[in-house]
């Protein structure tokens, strides 16, 4: 499966729905986040929207599309790819490569409306991050694999 | 004899004019009224108890065997129902939300389900002082709770009843949740770090358990969903100081050193004089504040333990962060004095952001941070580089929030947007 995709999206959320106990112990997730890839010249964005327990749509964005995301998550292919592989490696984010933890200095940048917005990255992160891992059971491939 | 909080023995107008109606001397009830409060004498009047038997109560006696159990009005029903007759009043009622049925959301029977079907916004001014359910009938006549904060925009924020849903879904367990199996021995200065670390959260998660109780009763129960969401912020609050304290005692470290400056904020906030100085202070300040230190507690973790510890209190404290902005807002735009309310705020925030550096300027806690973040005492140079970017991160996310709140910090704030170190 290539990332970034739809495909690739909709693979981690068929984990995620096998994971269904684990997701709803985490509790309602209500937040439409923007995951965008930049690789050389070509930005390419994702709209992903959580609702209750889980991922319930995903879309790419066409170039001048807006979205409707409450915040993006931004970073270069070497960071993504960086983090997916070690998601794969290791089963789940190790202690470097969490989401927090790559977006509080800055390598995945976090953008929003208004901070109200930005928020809300934290108040799901458990289940953002949650859903991530579970991208180590989907074969990924990259761009120029 | 226990504590008695705010006890006066002034006999109020309706109690006086009952004690005549029932013949107890004013004098008895001051006496009585040294001891009891004016709802429990009052309880004793209208069933009819007698002065020579509330006498023997004060003597610290039982009351004759004849002291009435019931008033008069139970008496009678009482009788009425032994002649095999009901009251049924209940049942003629002109119930306002009678025949109303809420729909299901695909999560359930949700607040903003039942409050989309009836009663869904509360009233600018609480129509009682009650707390008779918003939607239901009440008594003509009824003793009164006494609260102080009967105007919606002295408590509510737009965001609060999905905000208590959250809470409630997204509760956890310091116990269950965290594996503590996987702690491992760490080296001495990092155990001492995070140990110095979690002494100082344990310490000061708690206000925001006292500060909402503190004023909870007099918040008017017709905004029940605020009173609902600050008891789920202050449960949230309880574990987040059970999850610290214990992790400081689970692996060979303990609880460190606590420091009066710390104590000198949480005064802050306990004592503020208003609701909405003490919100600010709590919810918009002090834990915008603590959210970012979280977050570096996670970004420093040395262990899954500690990774997802501060990851669920993340998540909580994001919470208490968006009522707090919300509701700033919202008593912003609906004060009926808003320049007069701005300027209060604008004084209590320039208080507020000097209160910033006794954590940002306290070297037990930016030092540990700065051991966590170099990976110990030898590196700590490298680590302050990581205390640095928090001081930035809160400063913004702090000018972030009062824009969006409508109080414009921008062009007033007394920190510097970059550390002074």
């Amino acid at each position: 499966m290539r990332f970034p995709s739809v495909q690739w999206f909709e693979a981690v959320q068929r984990e995620a729905d096998s994971e269904e106990a684990t997701f709803r112990r985490m509790g309602f997730c209500d937040a439409t986040m923007m995951l965008e890839h930049r690789a050389d010249e070509d930005t390419r964005r994702f709209e992903l929207a959580f609702e209750d327990y889980g991922m319930t749509s995903v879309r790419e964005l066409g170039k001048s599309e807006a979205g409707e995301a409450h915040f993006s998550l931004a970073a270069d292919d070497s960071v993504w790819r960086e983090m997916i592989d070690n998601i794969h490696i290791n089963g789940e984010a190790d202690l470097e490569h969490t989401l927090n933890r790559l977006q509080l200095p800055g390598t995945v940048e976090l953008v929003a409306s208004d901070q109200q917005n930005a928020d809300l990255f934290y108040r799901y992160n458990q289940t953002f991050q949650e859903f991530f891992n579970l991208s180590s059971r989907v074969p990924t491939e990259f761009s120029d694999a | 004899m226990s504590e008695v909080l705010e006890q006066s023995t002034a006999v109020p107008d309706k109690l006086a004019k009952l004690a005549i109606e029932k013949e107890w001397p004013l004098d008895k009830v001051e006496r009585m009224l040294q001891i009891f409060s004016p709802i429990q004498v009052q309880i004793l009047l209208i069933r009819n108890m007698t002065s020579d038997q509330a006498e023997r109560l004060l003597s610290g006696e039982r009351p004759d065997e004849n002291a009435p159990l019931y008033t008069p009005e139970q008496e009678a029903y009482i009788d009425k129902l032994n002649k095999g007759e009901y009251d049924l009043r209940w049942l003629q009622d002109q119930e306002p939300n009678w025949g109303v049925r809420s729909s299901l959301s695909s999560r359930g029977l949700t607040l903003m389900d039942i409050n989309k079907a009836y009663a869904g916004e509360p009233d600018n001014v609480a129509p009682t002082d009650s707390m008779a359910p918003r939607g239901a009938l009440l008594d003509e006549e009824y003793p009164g709770m006494g609260y102080s904060m009967n105007a919606k925009y002295e408590v509510w924020s737009d965001n609060v009843v999905p905000l208590y849903e959250e809470a409630v879904s997204r509760q956890w367990s310091a116990t269950r949740d965290i594996p503590w199996q996987d702690l491992k021995p760490l080296p001495d200065d990092l155990e001492r770090a995070q140990c110095e670390f979690c002494t100082f959260l344990t310490e000061i998660e708690m206000i925001a358990s006292d500060f909402p109780a503190k004023w909870l009763w007099r918040m008017n129960q017709h905004f029940h969903e605020v009173k609902m969401f600050l008891c789920t912020q202050a449960m949230d609050e309880a574990r987040h100081l059970e999850v610290f304290r214990k992790r400081a005692l689970a692996n060979g470290g303990g609880l460190l050193h606590a420091r009066a400056e710390s104590e000198l904020g949480l005064a802050n906030i306990l004592h503020a004089p208003s609701y909405i100085q003490g919100s600010f202070l709590m919810h918009v300040v002090g834990e915008g504040l603590v959210l970012d230190i979280f977050r570096a507690g996670e970004f420093l973790a040395h262990n899954k333990v500690e990774k997802e510890m501060y990851r669920l209190c993340i998540q909580d404290e994001a919470r208490h962060v968006s009522y707090g902005t919300m509701h700033l807002k919202y008593f912003l735009e609906n004060h009926p004095d808003r320049e007069n309310a701005e300027r209060e705020l604008h004084a209590v925030a320039e208080i507020a952001e000097r209160g910033f550096t006794g954590f940002l300027c306290n070297s037990f806690v930016i030092e540990p941070l700065a051991v966590l973040a170099g990976g110990g005492i030898k590196h700590i140079d490298k680590g302050m580089e990581a205390v640095k970017l928090v001081w930035k991160r809160i400063t913004d996310e702090y000018l972030n929030r009062c824009d969006l709140a409508g109080l414009d910090r921008r062009s007033r704030i007394v920190l510097p947007a970059e550390a002074p170190y």
